[in-house]
């Protein structure tokens, strides 16, 4: 092939491929897709709401999302003598900074099952693999929690969230609302009330 | 805030630049008027005068740019050696640079209207400066000189709370005004004159020589137009009214070398900034040191490695003895396995030492970064005592006097914040010093004395604390006439004076306006501001003393926590998790075989230096549950505090370690036993103990007082009738007198020696009624008050406060505090005290 014949064959596929490109779109093309962009719109509108979901031993819990700050693997939990009220465990550092470390299960009454051993440095034989610390940020007052898995981010509709039922044991004065996760009903966690209860945890 | 300086407004960076070079200038000044070589000192300000020139015109500082313009001038000039600076001419340029601070201090935007308002006296300034380049400056007379320098750098220190008597006025102003008081009229007349001999002194000047071109441009705004221009004389053609008031330049002020070192440029960063900083270079250490973990494990593979290849060989050894029975390709099929296994082993190797020297050069950069960062939270002393020379400089010359000023230890690093809550108390106490410690140079004389006396700032580490001693070889402070004046203020009864001790008396010097009454001349004004100072100190968890000796002179020594800095502390385990002891308050380490271990009354206890010391767990005073002992030997730290000596059983000890201190989550309010935290090399959490707390909760432990030891079967009967009173109070005589004072009324008293210890008490053990002093380590009596009244099962209990701050703004802060009722400690001599506590709680009996 010469070289002016392949100029002539790059200028023919130019074109076919402007041709290609600029035809005009097949009728109702515009509308559909304007319907389509439309309703995906309106079912984001309704799934705003991003909760960040957890695990406690069997129950599944809820945070808003932006209370997060990050989700660490387990560390050292360093008790703090005088101050066992159960709700309290400890001082954690996180990231060069040490926080304090309140136990969900202790406030929420979950059963928990292996209770966080802070004499023991979690190796990772010993501790459950998916375990983590959830760290939030709630009124200016960092927590750290031990929590047995986080689930992910879920965002569940308006009409998804139901009210919290009597049985839901002591987890409801500190919930919301209830929603369902797969099977599972999740609670959906007020963090002023958390927050107020761990504070009057601490001294 | 943002970590990078964007986040700082032009202003900011200009008012934080301004900062730098003004204390240049002002170093450079002082250095001038005692160096040998003034050309050399010269350049630096110079320099200094230039930047700051062009930093107020980027960020349109008019006043500012003009005044920098033109000490440059002046500066240039004495550089080129054409005028002469003399310590008037001093006096001058130093009020200009405090003109020229006064500027940079504004607020953005109020440049133009501070102009506005001071447009006249600028433009004096500026034209002074003029003479002074043109060398036709006439200083004013001595009084006028005194005046505006002691109104210009007098420091309000900020004043005690709620005090507006006149006892918290600066020492500074009153020094000012008690100096010259027959001079003040005069220097009036003087301030009135000396502008017409300035002018008629220019008009002379100008008549005399000859203009010359000006070297450098004129200021952006020609102030007045009626001053001549600036001319510059003949060297040597010094107007004849100059001379009078220029002494040969003293030595005495400046002790620093002549030599005007460059200090170091400062960068400012948010405390938030530096802390996250610091967790991080924390974090990074511990990240780089896992490696090593992964190091060893990779050895360990190579052993196992080793292992393989040995029975490879062993297996080939054994083949070449059997020829025959085995195929051919079994012996290739070894060859090519042993082979393989050599390679591997070479790789092996090879990675090893790649990943072991990354974890090494990791390691020691974590490391060098942690360091740095930690000592960036230092700075030293010198950095905070800056203003110091200048200030002993100017207040001694207007009290005529001839002081040395010497700082010891400028390297000693302190830590910033602390370092800038210093200045103020520092101030203050130079000034008490330069004013009334230090006699005039005839009277020192005629004591014998060097005419020229010395002020010493020392500052070092002593066990872990940071101590700062200041002191002056002044004419000291005559105890008896302390113990005088409380007995005359009826602040204690004679009998109870003549007990006690010098350094008990000499804390009477921190009561507010002790020594306002000019009875004791030798002492007036001695306690002018030292409440203040005192409150300043305490408020950073410090502690201040006096000690004095007639005729020698009078040392201040502060005390300075160790929070917020860095400590060296020996960590230990307890009940499974590391704790520290700070080792300034460790006593000894001992190692003890349990055989060695006695009892007596049912508590253990070893002997050290053949005395019986008493042995308690850890575990057992920090009420965490134990563990059981991990060695034959008990490792025991030994701790002592006000004569109380004991040893604390510890699981192990892990050795010694340097730890920055964090305060303890404000959430968990004041918990007993711990100080502080911090965080260990391997990433743990560690506690570091409160010593004194502990060895006061041991002794409650031993003592049963501890409320859950209580025996609820003890001798009720009469527990029960008799009112319980806890008696708070730091000093042992007060509390003694108390105790006996209630004693033999009938009541049961405890006591405790401030205000944590009470607040232990109270929680431990039902009490009818509490008397405390305010002024106590620790936790002072409001604090405690507060504290109590907080408490929903404490907030009924009645409360005394007995002080000896007797002024009403003080018994108002007791009684907002919650305080039942205020007294003074002169009510021990009346009915008052036994009074006030019947009408409480009622008699004892009933």
């Amino acid at each position: 092939m010469t070289l002016d014949e392949r100029v002539e064959t790059d200028k023919r596929l130019a074109a076919a491929a402007r041709r290609f490109f600029d035809r005009p779109p097949p009728p109702d093309y515009l509308q559909e897709w304007s319907e389509r962009l439309a309703n995906r719109e309106r079912s984001e509108i309704l799934s705003q709401r991003s909760l960040i979901l957890f695990r406690l031993s069997s129950e599944l819990l809820a945070l808003e999302t932006r209370w997060l700050v990050e989700v660490s693997p387990p560390r050292p939990i360093h008790a703090i003598p005088h101050r066992t009220s159960g709700v309290l465990l400890g001082l954690v550092n996180i990231r060069g900074q040490l926080r304090l470390c309140a136990s969900l299960h202790a406030l929420l009454g979950v059963e928990s099952r292996e209770l966080p051993n802070a004499s023991l440095a979690p190796s990772p034989e010993v501790v459950d693999p998916s375990s983590r610390m959830l760290i939030v940020l709630i009124q200016n007052d960092h927590w750290v929690f031990p929590v047995e898995e986080v689930v992910g981010i879920v965002r569940p509709a308006d009409s998804e969230l139901r009210e919290v039922p009597a049985t839901f044991g002591k987890a409801s004065s500190f919930s919301r609302a209830v929603f369902s996760h797969f099977d599972q009903t999740a609670g959906y966690l007020d963090e002023i009330r958390l927050s107020a209860a761990l504070r009057s945890a601490c001294t | 805030m943002s970590g990078d300086l964007s986040g700082f407004s032009l202003h900011d960076l200009f008012r934080s630049e301004a900062e730098g070079q003004i204390a240049q200038l002002t170093d450079g000044l002082l250095a001038l008027e005692s160096a040998a070589d003034p050309a050399a000192v010269v350049e630096p300000i110079m320099r200094a005068a230039h930047s700051l020139k062009g930093a107020a015109r980027i960020v349109g500082l008019t006043a500012a740019e003009r005044l920098a313009h033109a000490l440059e001038d002046v500066f240039v000039a004495a550089q080129k050696g054409q005028i002469r600076l003399e310590p008037v001419h001093i006096d001058r340029l130093l009020a200009d640079v405090d003109l020229l601070a006064t500027i940079a201090r504004l607020n953005e935007g109020e440049g133009d209207a501070w102009l506005a308002a001071h447009q006249t006296e600028l433009d004096q300034r500026i034209n002074d400066l003029k003479a002074i380049e043109a060398g036709t400056w006439t200083p004013p007379t001595p009084a006028q000189t005194t005046r505006s320098t002691a109104t210009a750098d007098v420091e309000q220190p900020p004043s005690a709370p709620a005090n507006p008597s006149a006892t918290t006025s600066p020492a500074g102003r009153e020094a000012s005004d008690s100096l010259s008081p027959s001079a003040s009229d005069p220097s009036r007349t003087a301030a009135a004159s000396v502008p017409a001999a300035q002018a008629a002194d220019q008009r002379r000047a100008s008549r005399s020589s000859r203009r010359k071109p000006r070297q450098r441009s004129e200021p952006p705004a020609n102030p007045v137009p009626t001053v001549d221009p600036p001319v510059h004389p003949k060297p040597g053609a010094q107007p004849a009214t100059a001379p009078a008031a220029a002494p040969t330049p003293s030595a005495a002020a400046a002790g620093s070398a002549a030599a005007a070192d460059t200090p170091d440029r400062v960068v400012r960063v948010t405390a938030e900034n530096l802390n996250r900083l610091m967790g991080l270079a924390g974090e990074s250490l511990v990240q780089a040191r896992q490696l090593r973990p992964l190091v060893d494990s990779l050895r360990q593979l190579k052993t196992i490695h080793d292992g393989l290849a040995k029975v490879l060989q062993a297996l080939d050894d054994q083949l070449g003895t059997t020829v025959g029975r085995y195929a051919p390709t079994t012996r290739e099929q070894l060859a090519s396995a042993r082979q393989q296994a050599a390679r591997l082993m070479e790789v092996l190797s090879e990675r090893t030492e790649r990943i072991e020297d990354h974890a090494r050069r990791g390691e020691d950069l974590a490391e060098r970064l942690h360091h740095e960062v930690i000592s960036s939270r230092l700075r030293p002393l010198a950095d905070g005592v800056r203003g110091f020379p200048r200030l002993v400089r100017d207040t001694a010359r207007q009290l005529g006097k001839q002081v040395r000023f010497e700082v010891v230890g400028e390297q000693t690093g302190v830590d910033r914040d602390i370092l800038e809550k210093l200045e103020a108390p520092l101030n203050h106490l130079i000034r008490n010093a330069l004013d009334h410690g230090i006699e005039p140079p005839d009277a020192r004389l005629a004591a014998g004395k060097d005419p020229t006396a010395t002020i010493r700032l020392e500052g070092r580490h002593v066990a872990g604390m940071l101590q700062i001693h200041l002191s002056d070889d002044g004419a000291g402070i005559p105890v008896e006439s302390v113990r005088a004046r409380v007995i005359e203020r009826n602040l204690a009864s004679a009998a109870m004076a003549a007990q006690m001790s010098e350094s008990e008396l000499l804390e009477f010097l921190f009561l507010p306006g002790f020594s306002t009454k000019t009875e004791v001349s030798s002492l007036s004004g001695r306690g002018v501001g030292l409440d203040v100072v005192q409150s300043m100190v305490q408020s950073v968890g410090g502690s201040v003393r006096v000690s004095t000796r007639v005729g020698l002179g009078t040392t201040f020594t502060l005390q300075l926590p160790i929070t917020m800095s860095v400590i060296r502390a020996l960590i230990v385990r307890i009940a499974g998790q590391p704790y520290a002891f700070p080792l300034s308050r460790l006593e000894s380490i001992q190692r003890i075989p349990v055989e060695l271990v006695e009892t007596i009354e049912g508590r253990p206890f070893f002997t050290l230096d053949g005395q019986a010391v008493g042995l308690v767990n850890a575990a057992e005073i920090l009420e965490i549950p134990a563990s059981p002992p991990s060695e034959a030997a008990l490792p025991i730290a030994v701790v002592s505090d006000r004569g109380h000596r004991f040893g604390v059983v510890v699981d192990q000890i892990l050795g010694e370690r340097d730890l920055d201190v964090r305060p303890l989550d404000p959430r968990l309010g004041k918990v007993p036993d711990i100080n502080s935290a911090s965080i260990l090399e391997d990433g743990w959490p560690v506690l570091i103990l409160d010593v004194e707390d502990l060895v006061r909760s041991i002794d409650n432990l031993i003592h049963g007082r501890r409320f859950k030891l209580l025996d609820p079967k003890s001798p009720a009967s009469t527990q029960q009738s008799a009112k319980r009173v806890l008696v708070v109070d730091d000093s042992i005589t007060v509390r003694e007198l108390e105790r006996q004072l209630l004693e033999s009324h009938g009541y049961a008293v405890d006591v405790a020696i401030d205000g944590m210890d009470g607040w232990n008490a109270v929680r431990s053990t039902r009490y009818d009624l509490v008397v405390s002093d305010i002024d106590m380590p620790r936790m002072d009596g409001i604090q405690l008050v507060t504290q109590i009244r907080r408490d929903p099962r404490l907030k009924t209990l009645p409360i005394v406060i007995v002080s000896y701050k007797d002024r009403e703004e003080d018994r108002l802060r007791g009684l907002d505090a919650g305080a039942s009722c205020y007294l003074t400690k002169s009510s021990f001599h009346d009915q008052t005290f036994l009074q006030a506590i019947a009408d409480l709680i009622g008699d004892s009996d009933s």
